[in-house]
């Protein structure tokens, strides 16, 4: 009972103590709120811009919203903006944003930032932007048609990045042998079950973690905790690669090793180095791991390699996962371009 | 329904014979029967069967009564004899079934005969009388031994007379055997035992008490069968057993049909019919076309005809139906098996017109509904089976296997309810089996897991309807428990399986946002329903294109407004006048609308009504020269005249078709998308739609403008993939095809537009570049991103024109990877669009009737050489015919194959049997004139020649002096006349032709022959005004001179010769 007292107390302190190197991660108790639901990036037309119908040779008004309603930041997201070039282009100069933080990277590509829910800002950042396109000459193109359907369409692309935090249960005691003499009744400080999760504030989710005890190979009495992680894509669009997100609003090439691709990082107890788990095949190394989502789920074992002395007992400990990865998404309208009648 | 079997289901409840022994109610039936003959033949003769009704049997039961009141009125004392009273008291039975007690004849006790027996029958078991008990135990003792039931029933009903004629006793009995019951309940068990055998006869006995009406009306005896409230309560052992052994069928059948999945599963591997079989052979055509076309046809046609024969007996009109209808059909099945065409006109459309009326009429006026509900089970039945037969359900073993066990199926439903029921269930297990398992599959999502469900193997439908069906009907022990085994079965498979409700559940449980995973499979199930009839119809399309070579689709852009209505159309179109004479200008008006947003159109427009040409008016619209034609810049309505000069049209209902030809041309495009291929790739892999996930929701089809074509386009299924390490490749298909009323008379221009970057050039080695298969020729390789290729003029030429089907023309794509990046841009999703336009001459047609009423007594002026006289008075022909203008023709023929001399445009052997006709004719002529004029032996002449009758009515005619003198001048010009215009005309017509040797041989024998008959009517002429009564007068000279020129023109042409 004492050291379950210690510990959470410790862990309470880390928890309202930890800032430093790890900027915007507090996940404090009154945080909880933040970093719930599966939305990240959230876009959405005007109502009536980009209109349902437009006639040639006029001006196409293009208004968007954008909220981050997810728990992390986005630096330097992109969107890429779809246009059929037979019947519309982009008119440059014309992008305006309420809170200026967006810009044209080229004809076709703006860039933007938007913090995400905080305490501050439970809502997340939001941003209006603003463009406008020309309707080309329908009866150049098409001299015999009255109209043309088209389409505007913004794809976003951004990095994003998951966070969860869960207690878990270390239990060094795999036997039970030790069990009676340490509490009378033969009862556990914590039991070592699957946990369940739901969603942690970003499309991307932590929804199980499966803890289990391996003995060392070399020292049978050296126990260390392994973890298979359930990592699953909840939101709407799809995962890529953290480096590949400019790419995912070009053209470019992307493989399928790139896409649902995801870094994990894992953490016993503290979030300092010499706690992280080795996520990768690869014995003996405390690397990352990286997840390739399969019909948006896949799995991940994450290792504490320096395990704990079966002396140690059974003691409950916070096990912190990152994810990184890159997340895009589309949005689109139909728009029916009229020809102008003459007669 | 006939009333005899009413009669017979009335009687089925009657007791009136129930009170006599077998030998003696046979005897009763006898007499009765006999004296109820006699009533009859006395009152009807021969014919007395068909007046057996129930009315009149109780009026022979009543008269009978009667009679025996009578009898006692008249003999109070006289008791009668046993028989007679048995009879009158069946009699009374009869026509008072409800009566329970009758007052018997002459004997004080209220007990009848009768219902002691019933009392006997109903309350043995729990009557502990002894003389009952005995009474059973005797009945038991002769079921047993093998006597016959009806035996004990005798036996217990002389034991009942016996104890009721002894009543007192009985009841002295009943308080003995009271007691004796009490004590020995063993005795009770053997009385319900005996109780078993007491009703078995007894109720062999109630099915003989119809008996006398079975045998008056000579039907064969019916099973008995009880209303289910009113069926007596059965003995519990004896109904398990029966039904047992009536289920023994339904047990086979569930083993069939078990051992039927189970055989699939291992050997068969049957697996229904897909309806792409259906619609490959439709596009192939051919032989399996026309199998699957007549089969179902030919079937319905076939229950048809078996049901109005049967309708026919009660309805003449079904005779009618069947008559026409048959005939129809025989001849088309006539026609298409030995080519021959012996009705023109009859086509399949007329066949099925006819056939689906034939169905309507006879279903609504000739069917009641039991009728109706039948016929239709037969068509659904009929209808399944031969649409699996024609899609191939004999080609395999496996279907014919399902086949085999529907058919036993089929017999079991029969045999628990009617046809009708077996038509309608077996049909539709057979959709699902042959079909509905393929349609379930492709609604239903593979990946889901729910695949199951479309799983024959696992949901054996044949086993389960039995099962099922079995239950309803069977009460047996044994299909209750295997259903029972089936369902646990399936509730332990399915339930609790991998893909379980609870495994679900708690998935669910765990996961909220699973929750969204199950109701996206809902509607994703929704979807793919919705979806199907679209997956369907990209099937067909997409079969079409591979067995056609190519043909592709589009949709014509929605017309935003009615006043852009593209192209040119006729309306308006109407006659001038309700009716018009066929000696007056027709007329024919309407109005050309024509618009165009491009090119000017040229517009020529004619008018046909049959074979008479109308004209246009006015004349800008109906220039031939192309020159000279109406230009329309954009838009204009032109209000025009068909005319037909008088006598031009036939008398009656005429179509008029106005026809307008112009150039036009047809735009369209379709959107393609283009993606890298990793990309495609990675999300394809992902079960992720590339274009989707780009928020491209539809792939549309081609869209191409308003106007007469059809304008199709395709490519590959989009988005292509491009990679910048390789070439991709692609194509352009094109289809034109004539979507209004006409045909594309003339192609003069394709072009494609392909966006620059996309190569349909040829790979040649001579270093000349030609462009789809040296097809097209590239006009511009750069216009606003696009480059432009025109069809090559001889390529233009090589299509076959006119086209009223469709015509389709495709050319690969080559993408290097060095274009890639141009293609692609800087998006995820490019899009570009593939262009055509075709250029064509159409010649749209529009027709509306006109009345043309004949002008009586007046002469059809024809206006062509070859127009069909239809007017009774004849036609008038015009110049430059076979005969001279102003010839007069009989109608039937045209002024060039008219058989008059003069037409010089029909053969020698024609002209030779017009003169032989023309000097047969006169010949009789004169000789009827001399008749007619009394000359002594012309009457023996005419009669000589087999022409008596003429003789005798030219006799008649000329009765009067007045009458015949007109008669004789009448007939006088007549022959004059016949020789100039026949024999003169003919032989001067002939004489012009260049004929050969033999011919002009036979003419100048024929002219001998002429001038021989003319000498011989000159003289008979002659002969006439002779007589007293016949003055000659200036009308004899004329005749006689004209006679001579004749004869003088005919020897100058054998002068000739």
């Amino acid at each position: 009972m004492k050291t379950k007292t210690i510990l959470t107390l410790a862990i309470l302190v880390f928890l309202i103590g930890c800032k430093g190197d790890k900027e915007g991660y507090s996940p404090t108790i009154t945080t909880k709120d933040i970093y719930e639901g599966k939305a990240a990036l959230e876009m959405e037309f005007f109502e009536n811009a980009p209109p349902e119908d437009i006639f040639e040779k006029s001006v196409l008004p293009i208004g968007l919203r954008l909220y981050n309603k997810g728990a992390f930041d986005i630096k330097r997201g992109f969107l890429s903006i779809g246009l059929e070039k037979d019947y519309m282009e982009l008119n440059d100069g014309s992008l305006k944003s309420i809170n200026d933080r967006v810009n044209f990277q080229d004809s076709e590509h703006i860039t933007f930032d938007l913090k995400g829910k905080t305490i501050e800002h439970p809502e997340g950042e939001q941003e209006v932007i603003t463009f406008t396109s020309s309707t080309k000459d329908l009866g150049k193109r098409d001299p015999q048609s009255q109209y043309h359907d088209s389409w505007v369409s913004i794809t976003s692309c951004y990095t994003y990045q998951t966070k969860a935090v869960e207690t878990v249960c270390i239990d060094t005691d795999v036997f039970g042998f030790k069990r009676k003499a340490e509490t009378p009744d033969g009862t556990r400080a914590c039991e070592v079950k699957p946990i369940t999760l739901s969603s942690q504030g970003a499309p991307v989710a932590v929804t199980k973690i499966e803890g289990e005890m391996v003995p060392s190979k070399d020292n049978p009495s050296l126990l260390k905790p392994r973890f298979i992680i359930t990592v699953r894509n909840i939101g709407s669009g799809e995962v890529i690669k953290e480096n590949k997100v400019e790419d995912a609003c070009s053209s470019k090439a992307i493989t399928h090793e790139e896409w649902g691709n995801i870094n994990i990082k894992a953490y016993l107890s503290t979030l300092e180095e010499e706690n992280k788990l080795d996520c990768d095949i690869e014995e003996g190394s405390k690397d990352d791991g990286t997840i390739i989502l399969k019909k948006k789920e896949d799995t991940i074992r994450c290792i504490y390699e320096e395990g704990f002395s079966d002396e140690k007992g059974v003691f409950s400990s916070p096990l912190y996962l990152i994810l990184d990865y890159g997340y895009t998404e589309t949005i689109s309208r139909e728009v029916r371009v009229k020809k102008v009648a003459t007669h | 329904m006939r009333d005899h079997v009413k009669i017979i289901r009335g009687m089925r409840d009657d007791k009136a014979f129930s009170s006599f022994g077998q030998d003696r109610a046979k005897e009763a039936i006898k007499e009765v029967e006999a004296r109820f003959r006699e009533e009859l033949e006395r009152e009807h003769g021969k014919g007395w069967r068909n007046h057996i009704t129930e009315d009149r049997f109780r009026q022979f039961a009543k008269e009978v009564i009667e009679q025996d009141k009578e009898y006692k009125k008249r003999h109070p004392t006289s008791k009668g004899d046993s028989f007679h009273r048995h009879s009158i008291n069946a009699f009374d039975k009869f026509l008072n079934p409800d009566k329970v007690r009758v007052v018997r004849v002459g004997r004080n006790t209220d007990q009848t005969r009768t219902d002691a027996i019933q009392v006997n029958a109903a309350n043995v078991a729990t009557n502990a009388n002894k003389a009952e008990i005995e009474e059973e135990q005797t009945a038991k003792t002769e079921a047993e031994t093998g006597a016959d039931a009806e035996k004990a029933e005798i036996k217990e009903n002389e034991a009942a007379e016996t104890e009721a004629e002894t009543g007192k006793e009985k009841e002295e009995a009943e308080t003995d055997a009271d007691k004796e019951a009490e004590k020995e309940a063993k005795e009770r068990e053997k009385a319900e035992k005996a109780q078993e055998k007491a009703d078995k006869a007894a109720q062999k006995a109630q099915t003989r008490r119809g008996r006398l009406w079975n045998f008056l009306t000579r039907e064969k005896p019916q099973k008995e069968k009880q209303p289910k409230e009113t069926a007596p309560r059965q003995p519990r052992a004896t109904v398990t057993r029966s039904l047992d052994e009536s289920s023994g069928f339904a047990l086979f059948l569930m083993l069939l049909t078990m051992a039927l999945a189970v055989v699939d599963y291992w050997f068969l591997h049957f697996g229904g019919l897909d309806y792409n079989i259906y619609l490959n052979a439709w596009k192939g055509g051919g032989l399996s076309l026309l199998f699957m076309t007549f089969v179902p046809i030919y079937t319905l046609a076939g229950i048809l005809i078996i049901e109005l024969v049967f309708v026919a007996r009660k309805h003449n009109a079904a005779y009618f139906l069947l008559a026409i209808f048959g005939s129809l059909l025989a001849a088309k099945a006539i026609m298409v098996s030995l080519g021959m065409n012996i009705v023109p006109g009859i086509g399949l459309s007329i066949s099925v017109v006819a056939l689906v009326a034939a169905m309507l009429f006879s279903m609504w006026k000739l069917m009641d509904d039991d009728t109706r509900g039948h016929f239709l089970s037969w068509v659904f039945y009929g209808l399944i089976w031969s649409a699996i037969l024609s899609l191939g359900g004999i080609m395999s073993i496996g279907s014919i296997a399902h086949l085999i066990i529907a058919f036993l199926v089929w017999l079991f439903v029969i045999g628990e309810r009617d046809v009708t029921s077996a038509n309608y269930w077996v049909g539709a297990l057979l959709i699902l089996d042959f079909f509905g398992f393929g349609i379930i599959k492709a609604m239903i999502p593979m990946a889901t897991g729910s695949a199951i469900i479309a799983n024959r193997f696992v949901f054996p439908i044949w086993f389960f309807f039995i099962s099922i069906y079995s239950l309803e009907f069977k009460k047996s022990k044994l299909i209750k428990f295997i259903v029972f085994c089936v369902i646990i079965f399936y509730i332990l498979a399915l339930v609790d399986g991998v893909y379980g409700w609870t495994n679900i559940n708690a998935q669910i449980q765990a996961n909220p946002d699973e929750v969204a995973e199950a109701k996206s499979f809902f509607k994703n199930a929704f979807k793919n329903m919705m979806d199907f009839p679209d997956k369907v119809v990209a099937e067909y399309r997409k079969g079409l294109e591979q067995a056609t070579g190519g043909y592709y689709q589009g949709r014509v852009e929605e017309n935003q407004d009615p006043r852009n209505d593209l192209g040119v159309h006729l309306v308006n179109l109407q006659a001038a006048d309700k009716e018009f004479y066929q000696n007056e200008e027709v007329i024919v008006w309407g109005d050309l609308k024509a618009k165009t947003l491009e090119d000017p159109i040229s517009i020529f427009m004619s008018c046909e009504a049959g074979e008479a040409e109308g004209v246009i008016k006015p004349e800008k619209l109906a220039q031939i020269n192309i020159a000279d034609r109406h230009i329309i810049q954009q838009l204009e309505q032109i209000p025009f005249e068909c005319r037909f000069a008088p006598d031009e049209l036939q008398a009656g209902t005429t179509s008029v078709k106005i026809k307008a030809e112009f150039n036009f041309n047809t735009l369209g495009y379709l959107k393609t998308y283009f993606m890298d291929i990793e990309r495609m790739r990675a999300l394809r892999r992902e079960n992720v739609d590339p274009l989707r996930q780009y928020g491209i929701d539809k792939v549309s089809d081609a869209i191409y403008t308003n106007g007469p074509v059809k304008l199709g386009m395709g490519t590959v299924d989009p988005p292509l993939g491009l990679s910048t390490n390789s070439d991709a490749y692609s194509y352009i298909g094109v289809t034109v095809q004539p979507q209004w009323f006409g045909r594309i008379k003339n192609i003069t221009s394709v072009q494609i537009q392909v966006p620059v970057g996309l190569d349909i050039s040829d790979p040649t080695a001579t270093g000349d570049t030609t462009y789809c298969r040296k097809g097209f020729k590239m006009t511009d390789p750069n216009k606003e991103g696009y480059s432009i290729y025109d069809m090559e003029e001889g390529e233009i030429k090589k299509t076959k024109v006119p086209i009223t089907t469709y015509k389709s023309w495709r050319c690969p794509i080559k993408i290097t990877s060095t274009t890639t990046p141009d293609i692609l841009g800087n998006i995820p999703v490019a899009t570009h669009h593939f262009r055509a336009e075709v250029g064509y001459i159409y010649e749209i047609e529009k027709s509306t009737n006109v009345f043309v009423k004949g002008a009586e007594g007046e002469e059809r002026r024809l206006s062509g050489c070859e127009i069909t006289c239809d007017d009774d008075d004849g036609c008038v022909c015009p110049a430059d015919c076979g005969v001279p203008a102003g010839t007069t023709i009989g109608k039937g023929y045209t002024c060039n194959n008219a058989p008059i001399g003069s037409n010089t445009l029909i053969g020698s052997a024609d002209s030779f049997s017009i003169l032989d006709k023309a000097m047969s004719e006169i010949t009789v002529k004169v000789t009827l004139n001399e008749v007619c004029a009394g000359i002594p032996g012309a009457k023996e002449a005419l009669e000589a020649q087999g022409k008596g009758n003429d003789a005798e009515a030219i006799i008649q005619a000329c009765g009067i002096d007045e009458n015949k003198i007109d008669k004789i001048e009448e007939t006088e010009k007549e022959i004059v006349e016949q020789i100039e215009n026949s024999l003169v005309v003919t032989a001067i017509t002939m004489e012009g032709k260049a004929l050969s040797a033999d011919n002009r041989d036979t003419l100048n024998s024929k002219l001998q022959e002429s001038i021989t008959i003319l000498i011989k009517t000159r003289d008979s002429f002659e002969k006439i005004y002779l007589q007293d009564n016949i003055p000659a007068d200036v009308i004899y000279e004329d005749y006689r001179g004209r006679i001579n020129t004749a004869q003088f023109k005919l020897n100058a042409l054998i002068v000739d010769s």
